[in-house]
C-alpha cells in the first residue's frame, strides 16, 4: 500500500475514533432513558444543542472557556433533564407509544425552533479557546481540541458507567430497568429513579456539548446531525445497551470518517445510515440489545 | 381423516425444556382439556400449536394437512382461532368493532360481516355490552370478548387459554357454559386451563402436561385418579372452582 | 338472532347537523375564490389544501395504521421527480406524470416497506427517517436529476392539459379536487374492513394476526395508500411552483410537518389532518408574512409548544376536543 495512502487511513481512523468517543458519550445519554423507562427522546440531539449554546453564551458573557464552563453545564442540563421528566414525560407515562414520541417530538421542534428564534440561523464558533492547535500521534495529525473532546467524552462514559454498575442507586436504576415491578417491591421510587435517568441523560450531552463547543460550530440545528447519528448507534449498540452505546459510537465514527474520505464526503451520513438499516434488518434488536 | 393431531412436538429454551415429544389427537366434535401445574409447558404446547412459536422437533397436522410452524394468519385461515391468556382486546374500539375485526376474516362485506358479528355478541351474551370501548370491560368481559371475536372467525377448532382464570364462581359458570354452548355449535374445543376442577366436567378428554412431558390422558375420571397426576398436583391445593 | 328495531349495522349514522355544517363549509370553500381574489389568501387556501391532503396521507399509516413514518418527503420528492423528468425527458403530460409519480411511490413504498415492517416501535421510526436522509442525499448527488441546484420546469401556455396556469384559482381548485378525492378514499377505507384491520394492527399486532389478519401486508396496503397520495401531492407541487429541489421537496422538516399536522389535528381521524393544516399552515404564513421572513422559525415555535401541550394534555389531538374523545 502506498505510503501516502495509508497515512491517509491511519488519519482517517483516528479522527473517525475520536468522532466516535463523542458519539458514543451522546449516544450513552439516549440509552440510559431507553434502557430505564422505554422512552425514546426524540429531542435528545436538541438537548445537546441547548448545552452547546450554553457553553458559547457563558463564553461571549463572561469570557468562561468551554472547558471551564463544562461543569456548569453539565449541572444546568442535569436538572433540564429532570425538569423535562417532571413537566412532560411523567404525564405521558402512561399514554400510548404515539403520545411519548410527540411530547419529545414536540420539545425537538419546540428547542429547535427557540434557539433559530433567539439566535437565527447562523453558525457560531468560540473565537479563542485555551486548548487549541494539534498533535502528531503515529504520524496522524490530530486537533488537541477534538482529542480533549475524546478523552472528556470517554471519562465521563466511564463515570457513568461506574456510577450504573458500581453504585447502589446505580443499582436501583438498573433494577428499575429490568423489572418495575419487582423494584417497587424492593422499595425503589421508580419515580426518582425515571427521573436521575433523565438527569443522567442529559447530563450526557451536556458534557459532551460543552467539549464540542471547543472546536465545533454552534447553530441550531447542530442537533439534527448529533442527535440522528445517536439514534443510529443506539439502535446499532441496542436500546439500552451501555457497552452497545461505546463500541456502536466507534463503529458510526470510523465508518463515517472512511466514507467521507473514500466515497464522498457528501454521502458519509448516508452511508451510516444505510449500515444503520442494514443493522437493524439483520439483527432487528442491534448489536448488543437484549428484549 | 384425522381433525386435529399433533406428534412429537418439542420445544426448548436455553437449557429448559418447555415441551417434550408430545403427542395429542383431537377429534371433531370434542372438547379436549389440557391441564398441568404452573410451568408444567401448556403455554408453550398451546402457543406451538397456534403458530406463535416454531416447535424445535414434531409435527402438527389439521384435516390432513400438515401445519408445523405456520403464521398464525395462516393457522387461522385453516380454521383454527384461539384465545390469549392475558387478554388483548384492542382497546380503542368497541365490543362490536373487536367482534367485526373477527367477524371481516371469512366475509369482507361490512354489511355481511356485520350480522354475523351480532349474531356472535348475542351468542356470546356480550350485547349488552355493545357499544362499550373494549379497554374499560371488566375482566371477565374481557375475556368473553376474546372468545367472541376468535369465534367470530369461523374456527373449527378453537384454543382457549385460560378464559376462566381469575373469574368468581358465577363468571366461571357462565363461561362452561358457554363453552359447552359453542361445542355443541359443531365447534371443536382444546381448553387449557390451570384449575382441574373447571376443566373436568366438561371435558371429554384431558391430557395432563408436566415438566413438558405428557404424564396423562384419557377421560376425565380416569385421569383424576392417575397417581402421577395427583403427584403432580400435590403441593398445590386441590381447590374448588374460584 | 338479531333483535328487531335494535340498531343494528354500523352504517355511518349521518348526522343532520354535522352534514349542514359540512356542507356550509364546502360551499364557502367552493365559491370562495369568486369572493376573494388576494393572491395571498388564495395560496394560503392552496397551501392548506395540499398540506390537509398531504396529513392526511400520512394519517393513513401512521394514524389508522399505526406506523409512524418520519420519512415522508421521500414520496413527495417521488412524485414531484417523477412528473417533472417525464414532462422534461420525455414531454408527458404532468397528468399523466403524476400517475406514474404515484406509481413509483407506492412501489417505492412497498419495497422500502417490506423490509422495514418487520421492525417494531421505535425501530422503525429511526428506519424512515434514516431512509429519507438517504434519498435526500441520494438526489443531491445525482446529476441526471438536477443534483443540488435542482431543476425548472419548462413553461407551457396556461392550460388544463398543461398543468399549469397564470392565475391562482385554477390551482386552487385542482388542490380542493385532490383533497377532496383523498377525504372520500380515507372515509371509505375507514369504513371498510381496511379501517379496522388497519386499527386492529395498531392495537395489538399479535392479537390481530391471530383473528387470521396478515399485518405485514396490511401494513403494506396503509402504506401503498399513504405514498400515493403524498406522490400525487409532490406533482402538484411541481407544477405550482414550477421549480424543484431536493431542498424543497425531500427535507426531512417537511417529513416532520406532515407527521405534525396529523398529530395535532387528531391521528386516525377523517378530519384530524384538515383541521392541523387549518391552523398550522396560517400560523406559519402569518408569521412569515408579518413577522420579519422565515428565519425567525416563530411558528415553529408555537408548533412545538402546542404538540407537547396535546401530547400532555389530549393524545387524541384537537378532533378529540371537538368528538369529546
Amino acid at each position: 500500500m502506498p505510503e501516502a495512502t495509508s497515512a491517509i487511513i491511519i488519519q482517517t481512523i483516528f479522527t473517525g475514533l475520536l468522532w466516535g468517543c463523542i458519539y458514543a458519550l451522546i449516544a450513552l445519554g439516549l440509552t440510559v432513558i431507553f434502557g430505564v423507562m422505554d422512552i425514546v427522546n426524540f429531542a435528545h440531539g436538541e438537548f445537546l444543542m441547548a448545552s452547546m449554546f450554553l457553553a458559547y453564551l457563558f463564553n461571549v458573557w463572561w469570557g468562561l472557556d468551554p472547558l471551564l464552563a463544562l461543569p456548569l453545564v453539565t449541572i444546568v442540563l442535569f436538572f433540564f433533564g429532570v425538569g423535562t421528566y417532571r413537566v412532560l414525560i411523567r404525564p405521558v407515562l402512561n399514554a400510548p407509544m404515539l403520545a411519548q414520541i410527540f411530547a419529545t417530538f414536540g420539545l425537538l421542534v419546540f428547542l429547535r425552533s427557540l434557539a433559530q428564534f433567539l439566535f437565527s440561523a447562523d453558525y457560531r464558533m468560540i473565537e479563542t479557546v485555551a486548548v487549541g492547535g494539534r498533535v502528531e500521534v503515529l504520524g496522524a495529525f490530530l486537533a488537541r481540541p477534538q482529542l480533549v473532546a475524546a478523552a472528556g467524552a470517554m471519562i465521563m462514559f466511564a463515570l457513568v458507567y461506574l456510577f450504573i454498575t458500581k453504585t447502589k442507586t446505580g443499582w436501583a436504576l438498573q433494577a428499575v430497568a429490568e423489572n418495575k415491578q419487582a423494584a417497587a417491591l424492593m422499595g425503589i421510587n421508580s419515580g426518582r429513579m425515571f427521573a436521575l435517568a433523565w438527569g443522567i441523560g442529559a447530563a450526557c450531552v451536556g458534557v459532551a456539548g460543552a467539549l464540542l463547543a471547543n472546536f465545533y460550530y454552534v447553530f441550531p440545528e447542530v442537533g439534527a446531525i448529533f442527535g440522528f447519528l445517536a439514534f443510529v448507534t443506539v439502535a446499532l449498540g441496542g436500546f439500552g445497551s451501555v457497552p452497545g452505546a461505546f463500541f456502536a459510537g466507534l463503529i458510526i465514527g470510523v465508518t463515517e470518517a472512511l466514507a467521507g474520505v473514500f466515497i464522498l464526503p457528501s454521502l458519509k451520513y448516508a452511508v451510516v445510515f444505510v449500515i444503520y438499516l442494514l443493522v437493524v434488518l439483520i439483527r432487528p434488536r442491534g448489536l448488543m440489545g437484549t428484549a | 381423516m384425522v381433525f386435529f393431531a399433533a406428534e412429537g412436538i418439542t420445544k426448548q429454551f436455553g437449557g429448559l425444556l418447555a415441551c417434550h415429544k408430545v403427542d395429542l389427537q383431537i377429534n371433531e366434535g370434542e372438547i379436549v382439556g389440557l391441564i398441568g401445574p404452573n410451568g408444567a409447558g401448556k403455554s408453550t404446547f398451546f402457543a406451538l400449536v397456534a403458530g406463535f412459536y416454531k416447535p424445535d422437533a414434531g409435527k402438527v397436522f389439521f384435516l390432513g394437512e400438515e401445519i408445523t410452524g405456520m403464521a398464525p394468519e395462516e393457522i387461522c385461515r385453516r380454521g383454527i382461532a384461539r384465545t390469549f391468556q392475558i387478554v388483548r382486546p384492542f382497546g380503542s374500539m368497541t365490543v362490536l368493532e373487536n367482534i367485526l375485526v373477527g367477524a371481516f376474516f371469512r366475509d369482507k362485506n361490512k354489511k355481511r360481516a356485520a350480522a354475523w358479528a351480532e349474531e356472535v355478541l348475542a351468542f356470546t351474551g356480550l350485547a349488552a355490552r355493545r357499544d362499550v370501548l373494549a379497554g374499560e370491560l371488566t375482566i371477565a368481559d374481557k375475556k368473553r370478548l376474546e372468545l367472541a371475536r376468535a369465534l367470530a372467525t369461523r374456527p373449527k377448532l378453537l384454543l382457549l387459554d385460560e378464559v376462566m382464570a381469575g373469574l368468581n364462581p358465577k363468571e366461571t359458570q357462565e363461561a362452561v357454559e358457554l363453552v359447552q354452548a359453542i361445542n355443541q355449535r359443531g365447534v371443536t374445543l382444546f381448553v387449557v386451563e390451570h384449575v382441574m376442577e373447571v376443566i373436568m366436567p366438561i371435558s371429554h378428554r384431558v391430557m395432563v402436561l408436566d415438566g413438558g412431558n405428557k404424564i396423562a390422558e384419557g377421560p376425565p375420571e380416569e385421569v383424576a385418579k392417575n397417581p402421577e397426576v395427583i403427584k403432580a398436583y400435590l403441593g398445590e391445593k386441590y381447590y374448588a372452582a374460584g | 338472532m338479531q333483535e328487531p328495531g335494535q340498531k343494528i349495522s354500523l352504517i355511518p349514522n349521518v348526522n343532520l347537523k354535522t352534514g349542514a355544517v359540512l356542507g356550509g363549509i364546502f360551499l364557502a370553500l367552493a365559491f370562495f375564490p369568486v369572493f376573494v381574489s388576494s393572491p395571498f389568501y388564495l395560496h394560503l387556501m392552496i397551501l392548506i389544501f395540499l398540506y390537509s391532503l398531504l396529513g392526511g396521507a400520512w394519517n393513513i399509516l401512521g394514524g389508522y395504521a399505526g406506523q409512524v413514518s418520519l420519512g415522508h418527503a421521500v414520496y413527495f420528492g417521488l412524485g414531484a421527480y417523477t412528473s417533472t423528468i417525464l414532462l422534461l425527458e420525455c414531454n408527458l403530460s404532468p397528468w399523466l406524470g403524476m400517475l406514474a409519480g404515484g406509481l413509483a411511490a407506492v412501489l417505492v413504498s412497498l419495497a422500502l416497506g417490506y423490509p422495514c415492517f418487520r421492525l417494531r416501535g421505535h425501530y422503525f421510526v429511526i428506519a424512515t427517517i434514516a431512509l429519507g436522509e438517504i434519498v435526500f442525499v441520494l438526489f443531491v448527488n445525482w446529476e441526471w436529476v438536477g443534483g443540488a441546484v435542482g431543476k425548472y420546469l419548462p413553461i407551457l401556455p396556461a392550460s388544463l392539459a398543461s398543468f399549469q396556469f397564470a392565475r391562482k384559482e385554477p390551482y386552487y381548485y385542482i388542490a380542493f379536487a385532490f383533497l377532496g378525492a383523498q377525504l372520500l378514499c380515507t372515509y371509505l377505507m375507514e369504513k371498510s374492513y381496511l379501517g379496522y384491520y388497519f386499527r386492529a394492527v395498531k392495537d395489538d399486532p399479535d392479537a390481530a394476526r391471530s383473528l387470521g389478519i396478515n399485518i405485514t401486508r396490511y401494513k403494506l396496503v396503509a402504506m401503498a395508500l399513504s405514498a400515493f397520495f403524498v406522490a400525487v401531492g409532490g406533482t402538484f407541487y411541481a407544477q405550482y411552483v414550477l421549480y424543484i429541489d431536493p431542498e424543497s421537496v425531500l427535507p426531512m422538516m417537511l417529513s416532520i410537518q406532515v407527521c405534525l399536522i396529523a398529530i395535532l389535528g387528531g391521528v386516525g381521524t377523517l378530519w384530524g389532518p384538515v383541521l392541523g393544516a387549518a391552523i398550522m399552515i396560517p400560523l406559519s404564513e402569518f408569521s412569515r408574512a408579518y413577522l420579519g421572513g422565515g428565519g425567525t422559525a416563530l411558528d415553529l415555535l408555537i408548533y412545538g409548544l402546542l404538540i407537547m401541550i396535546i401530547a400532555v394534555v389530549k393524545p387524541s389531538g384537537l378532533m378529540g376536543i371537538i368528538t369529546r374523545k
